[in-house]
């Protein structure tokens, strides 16, 4: 069956994420891949860009696009074309001719094309003055990350700790009059890491963020955005333009003063331009070629792909996305393809999958995993009865005990009606609902007026002619809005006000998400729905008399006044919460939640719906912000995962470790410190590997007491063997250290050794290469919170305090020291400064 | 703090939530950007834009009235340059001066100005009389200064090309000015004249935003226009005049005049390069600075033509920064010009302008409005910038190269 795609080939267009993540899902199901970057490096713009981690990982995936990059130089189907771009495209009978402009004028002939072309900062010329061009302390948030990546940022102040730095958001994006009239998705994000970087480089410094409306959308962002806001002077209102102050040497800019109103000056040593995302010049020239059409912002338009089959396109060729939803969209792609290329036959029972949790993401998993010919179980763990599609098992009341195995073969334990029973599973999808309560206690309203946005929803639905006059709805109520109920709340009103209703907004910002999401916000404007901005909910109060909810409310951009007006109903979307069960969820799978109290910890080297355990999978809001559309991406990615399991394509890969079962004392050390569930125990309570599901960090083998655990290809000895008297080891992680030693010049001082993780470097390598005599260890691991191995780094950051501290080690001998792929310089100036010089 | 009530209904949202494209205010995204690039600049009050439109389109028109902004605005538009919505602020701003509470805003001066206006034609109240009277002893006196017994200044010439239309000023306190353009005129060797009918490039009702006014003084021009049967009507260097009688009056009056309209700098461009009017760039032998009026600029979209021309009569055209679409109000916008009171308030709106001045290093400055051009005076006294300020007709009318034949005495 594989033959079939082997004599395939595909072009990909693009070698940022979105592209080199496609490019690796078509390698290693052994389709020859062009990828053909115009640059003369892979990465495409995150390349450049800085790691935000301020003591642990802020889950920017900056660092992803390096590690990508470096992965597909070692790829065998892989034909990277640098410094290249497209000439021309023919077609012929079923295969495209492209002739390329590069190194060396070649043609080659493909079956697929994927336009993975990706986006241009947009320029702020002509946006907000002409002041960027010449002054060197007004800059974009590109430039700023290639200060902070260059480590450079200290050159900018130099006689002060205390620096006042404004960050102007919306840059070039929703601006109608510009013909840009959508939201680029990112920048408020990047803005938000920005300023947290920037404020742990500089306690003292004092951050002002002027914005529209702040997308405090996606996973962690509204705990990073709650963190922030003490912190950091918020203004709703962007300036236009900056001004050089000749007397104080400072920038200018002309805001509206909070308190009264009127317009203030208001001074900084720098200001930061959150410039949005642009379609790339090159891909409309590309678009001619291969006569597909753009939208109206010059992205394209993948609804025209479809009736094209042979083209594909992912990333932010087809619209602003972050960089996970890029790689996922790389991703996606490359599966589309592999499965047009060898189609699978429906029908035939693939395996059993399980699905944890009830509601509606849950049924939606679980009726689109029965249509891919899978046996469906799902686990509801509240008492609901759900009545599911016909041919999926549906257990309600389930009380979890254990989910033991690996990839391919998960033993789930469960109590039902007061019964121990277990059932093998080949792969666990968790789509627990979230907890909804009702919103709006506080207002004291009575249920006749006061509505959930969902019960709204169903009268709207079925009796609209229920519906009165005047509605209200309250968005950012509690907290952040989760983008969902914006949405719905948006979409429910343009219908009430074309239906001539007297529609208002509460709020504190609008999301306005999605390509079209300021499209939608621009039509309801327009349509005379009134948006009143409150600072805080408690700048709203209500009441109810004669049958009217009367609204007294405090306008942000109008100070000092009360604004009453008043209506029949007041809709309040429903408050979310973690379910209660996500703790015992996450425990059972190994697992940790995030901050928040979702399930799936935000690392980003498993997301967008993967857990470091193979086999088990996130989807919905139980893990992330997310509606119907990403969701239904993510089933589609999680199927296609759990396809390549249950047709065992990784089956039979070797992860070079195992488990000497003579040396073996099973003491289940390793059992307990596998960070990916992939040691299970057989009949005799003996530890084994399951290769399929080990990702070969070495953590087992190093921490094995009675050293049982056994590595081919990296042997302690190996390591052991690399150091020599006088010199300074690093062991650097392979997705890291490594990484970020590759561009420092060699010295000759310094050993470099490439390690599958820091956690693979026990006791014993750390205290032989001591004794040959090596001056010094630096342990080069991943930030907190971005270890592929969850632990790992921090186990490695533990065993070098440890040591440190016995008689004879001195603990500058071993030295732990966290460091991103993208932060060479950074590492470059450590190892300069407190190594090399002493 | 003040209680006010949400008014869905209110004069203001009747007049401006209309499809008409850029007048909507309920379009605004309150994205603050117009505040941040008023005219006005830091600190000393004036308007808040955001904040008219946020009044405006929440029907609280009472409150908008009140705040006084709709009179500290300047007309400019400089905000709206920057607005995503494309929302202009000129024209929300004249809607709520023109609401029915808000006449009692009006200055006494613009009040007087348009009872006079209507009754006379004139805004000064000059009478046809008065015209023909100054007219005759200028035309003679410009024979003179020429030595060409030609050379006259012509009124109610039927079938003549080219009309002028001068501004109030040329025909009191400003005479030399007129004369100047006389001079162009005659070296242009063009039929022109000028009309007892009419002798007033203004509007005012523009500022009150009474279009009734406004099409009333409109007509007061076109009409007697059509009659001479002239083919071009050549204004006065004036920026709301232009922008009313250029851009405004198809709509204004309900048809398309029957001639064509040109500033008077564009009048003379256009003659420089048909070779007819020769101009000596020595005559000015220094950087002149050149700016935007608002209403010729902005609202127009007259950039080029003044600026050519300028750079025709002097060393060197050099540009205010910011400028073109972006430049800065000289202050005196708005129908705040017209205001004799309003000079205290005009000295806080130019100091942006004034600023500009003194960073371009210039002693020299030209601005095709007569409005502009008496702002800038002040602005040039009151701020000790020593800045000499001409209009830029003026300024090509003293670098004419007088041929053999039509010599000055
Ligand atoms: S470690 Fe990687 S993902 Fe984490 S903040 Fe740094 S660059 Fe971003
Ligand atoms: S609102 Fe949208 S376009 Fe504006 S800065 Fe935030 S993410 Fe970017
Ligand atoms: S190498 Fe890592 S992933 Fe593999 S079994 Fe050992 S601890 Fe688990
Ligand atoms: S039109 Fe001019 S004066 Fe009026 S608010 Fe806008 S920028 Fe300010
Ligand atoms: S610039 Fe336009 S959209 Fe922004 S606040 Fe002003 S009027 Fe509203």
């Amino acid at each position: 069956m594989e033959s079939n795609a082997k004599n395939k080939s595909v072009i990909i267009i693009g070698g940022g994420v979105a592209g080199m993540a496609a490019a690796e899902t078509l390698n290693d199901s052994g389709v020859n891949v062009h990828l053909i970057e115009k640059n003369d490096h892979l990465g495409g713009n995150t390349f450049s860009w800085a790691c935000m981690a301020t003591g642990s990982c802020r889950h920017c995936s900056a660092c992803l696009s390096h590690e990508m990059a470096d992965k597909l130089h070692r790829m065998t189907c892989v034909n990277t074309h640098l410094n290249s771009e497209i000439l021309e495209i023919d077609k012929n009978q079923k295969k495209y001719t492209v002739r390329l402009k590069g190194d060396l004028d070649q043609s080659i002939e493909t079956d697929k094309i994927i336009l993975a072309t990706g986006f241009t900062p947009i320029n702020p010329d002509g946006l907000i003055g002409e002041i960027h061009k010449k002054n060197k302390y007004v800059i974009t948030t590109v430039e700023l990350n290639h200060i902070l990546k260059n480590n450079a940022i200290g050159e900018y102040f130099p006689d002060t700790s205390c620096p006042k730095i404004g960050f102007i958001q919306c840059v070039g994006s929703r601006n109608r009059e510009k013909g840009r009239d959508y939201c680029s998705q990112v920048c408020c994000k990047i803005s938000l890491r920005h300023i947290n970087k920037l404020m742990h480089l500089y306690p003292g410094a004092k951050i002002s963020l002027f914005y529209i409306d702040l997308q405090v959308i996606g996973k962690e962002i509204r705990a990073e955005f709650d963190s922030l806001s003490d912190n950091v002077d918020l203004i709703q209102g962007v300036p236009i333009e900056i001004f050089n102050n000749k007397m104080d040497k400072k920038l200018s800019v002309i805001r509206e003063d909070d308190e009264s109103g009127s317009r203030i000056a208001d001074h900084f040593d720098m200001m930061v331009l959150s410039v949005g995302i642009a379609a790339h010049e090159n891909t409309t020239g590309l678009m001619g070629k291969l006569k597909i059409s753009s939208d109206q912002w010059g992205f394209i338009n993948d609804k025209s792909l479809p009736a094209r089959k042979d083209i594909y396109v992912a990333g932010c060729a087809a619209g602003p996305v972050d960089i996970l939803t890029a790689k996922q969209q790389g991703i996606n792609c490359a599966k589309k393809i592999i499965q047009c290329f060898n189609p699978e036959k429906p029908g035939r029972a693939k395996g059993l999958i399980a699905i944890i949790g009830d509601g509606n993401e849950a049924r939606k998993t679980a009726s689109a995993a029965l249509n891919e010919g899978y046996d469906v179980w799902m686990f509801g763990l509240s008492n609901k009865k759900e009545s599911p599609k016909k041919g999926i098992h549906y257990i309600h009341d389930t009380k979890l005990i254990s989910v033991k195995g690996a990839a391919g073969n998960f033993a789930v334990l469960y109590k039902n009606s007061q019964k121990l029973k277990q059932e093998n599973f080949t792969a666990i999808i968790v789509a627990e609902p979230v907890k909804t309560s009702p919103a709006g206690q506080k207002t004291n309203l009575t249920p006749d007026v006061l509505y959930s946005l969902e019960d709204f929803s169903n009268i709207l639905e079925k009796n609209p002619e229920d519906i009165p006059a005047a509605i209200v709805f309250w968005l950012d109520y509690s907290k952040p809005e989760f983008k969902t109920f914006s949405r719905k709340a948006l979409v429910h009103a343009i219908e009430l006000a074309k239906a001539g209703k007297q529609v208002s907004f509460i709020m504190n910002k609008m999301l306005v998400h999605g390509l079209s999401g300021q499209k939608l916000y621009d039509k309801a404007r327009k349509l005379g729905i009134k948006f009143l901005r409150t600072a805080s909910p408690g700048d709203v109060s209500v009441k109810k008399e004669n049958g009217k909810i009367l609204f007294d409310l405090k306008e942000k951009i109008l100070k000092n006044l009360i604004i009453s007006f008043e209506s029949d109903w007041l809709i309040i979307p429903e408050h979310i919460s973690p379910s209660k069960q996500n703790p015992m969820i996450a425990a059972l799978l190994k697992e940790n939640i995030d901050v928040e109290g979702y399930l799936q910890s935000a690392n980003v080297r498993h997301r967008l719906t993967n857990s470091p355990r193979k086999g088990i999978f996130y989807t919905g809001s139980c893990h992330d912000e997310t509606d119907d559309q990403d969701q239904n991406i993510e089933i589609e990615i999680i199927l296609s995962s759990i396809n390549d399991i249950a047709c065992k394509k990784t089956m039979g890969l070797s992860c070079g470790i195992e488990i000497n079962t003579k040396k073996c004392r099973k003491c289940l050390t390793c059992f307990r410190a596998c960070p990916h569930g992939a040691i299970v125990l057989n009949a005799d309570m003996k530890p084994y590997i399951v290769p399929e599901a080990c990702f070969s960090c070495g953590l087992c083998l190093s921490s094995c007491p009675a050293l049982a655990i056994e590595s081919k290809e990296f042997s302690d000895e190996s390591y052991i063997n690399s150091a020599s008297e006088d010199k300074v080891i690093i062991f650097a992680c392979e997705r890291s250290g490594a990484l970020a030693a590759g561009p420092i010049e060699k010295n000759l001082r310094v050993n470099i050794q490439k390690v599958p993780c820091v956690c693979r470097i026990s006791k014993n390598i750390l205290m032989k290469t001591l004794e040959k005599g090596a001056e010094k260890i630096i342990l080069a691991g991943c930030h907190t919170d971005n270890c592929r191995s969850l632990k790992g780094s921090q186990t490695a950051q533990t065993r070098a305090k440890i040591l440190g501290r016995l008689p004879g080690i001195n603990d500058s001998n071993i030295i732990f020291y966290p460091v991103a792929a993208n932060e060479s310089k950074k590492f470059e100036q450590f190892l300069a400064q407190e190594v090399l010089s002493k | 703090m003040e209680n006010v009530k949400l008014n869905t209904g209110s004069y203001l949202i009747e007049q401006l939530n209309t499809s008409q494209k850029n007048d909507n205010v309920f379009e605004c995204l309150s994205c603050g950007a117009c505040s941040s690039s008023c005219s006005w600049f830091e600190g000393e009050g004036g308007p808040v834009p955001r904040q008219i439109i946020k009044m405006a389109s929440l029907g609280l028109d009472d409150l908008l009235i009140e705040s006084g902004m709709l009179w500290d605005c300047l007309l400019c538009n400089r905000c709206t340059q920057n607005c995503p919505m494309g929302i202009t602020m000129g024209n929300v701003v004249r809607k709520g001066r023109s609401h029915p509470k808000a006449g009692k805003l009006i200055s006494k001066d613009i009040q007087n100005g348009i009872k006079t206006r209507l009754t006379t034609g004139d805004v000064n109240g000059l009478t046809r009389e008065e015209f023909i009277e100054t007219i005759e002893w200028m035309s003679e006196e410009f024979a003179d200064e020429t030595g060409d017994p030609d050379a006259t200044i012509p009124y109610d010439q039927k079938g003549a090309e080219f009309l002028y239309l001068p501004n109030p000023r040329e025909l009191g306190i400003n005479l030399l000015h007129l004369t100047a353009m006389a001079k162009l005129f005659w070296m242009s060797d063009q039929s022109w004249t000028m009309s007892s009918r009419h002798t007033d490039v203004t509007n005012w009702g523009y500022f009150v935003s009474d279009d009734e006014i406004a099409r009333k003084m409109a007509l007061m021009v076109i009409e007697p226009a059509e009659k001479l049967g002239i083919k071009t009507l050549v204004l006065s260097e004036c920026g709301h005049g232009y922008h009313v009688l250029k851009v405004l009056a198809e709509k204004l009056i309900g048809r398309k005049p029957e001639f064509e309209v040109l500033s008077m700098p564009e009048f003379v461009l256009k003659f420089v390069k048909q070779g007819k009017i020769k101009l000596d760039k020595n005559a000015h032998p220094y950087p002149v600075a050149y700016h935007d009026p608002c209403n010729l600029g902005r609202k127009s979209g007259l950039y080029d033509a003044p600026r050519e021309l300028l750079a025709l009569c002097c060393k060197e055209v050099v540009e205010l920064v910011p400028n073109r679409e972006n430049a800065i109000c000289c202050g005196g916008g708005g129908g705040m010009l017209q205001d004799s009171k309003s000079k205290p308030k005009r000295m806080i709106t130019g100091k942006a302008k004034a600023d500009q001045i003194i960073a371009s290093g210039v002693q020299n400055l030209a601005a095709p409005c007569l409005s502009c051009h008496r702002q800038l005076g002040e602005i040039s006294n009151h701020f000790k910038l020593g800045v000499k300020v001409y209009t830029v007709a003026e300024i090509a009318s003293s670098s004419l190269i007088l041929p053999g034949d039509k010599k000055m005495v």
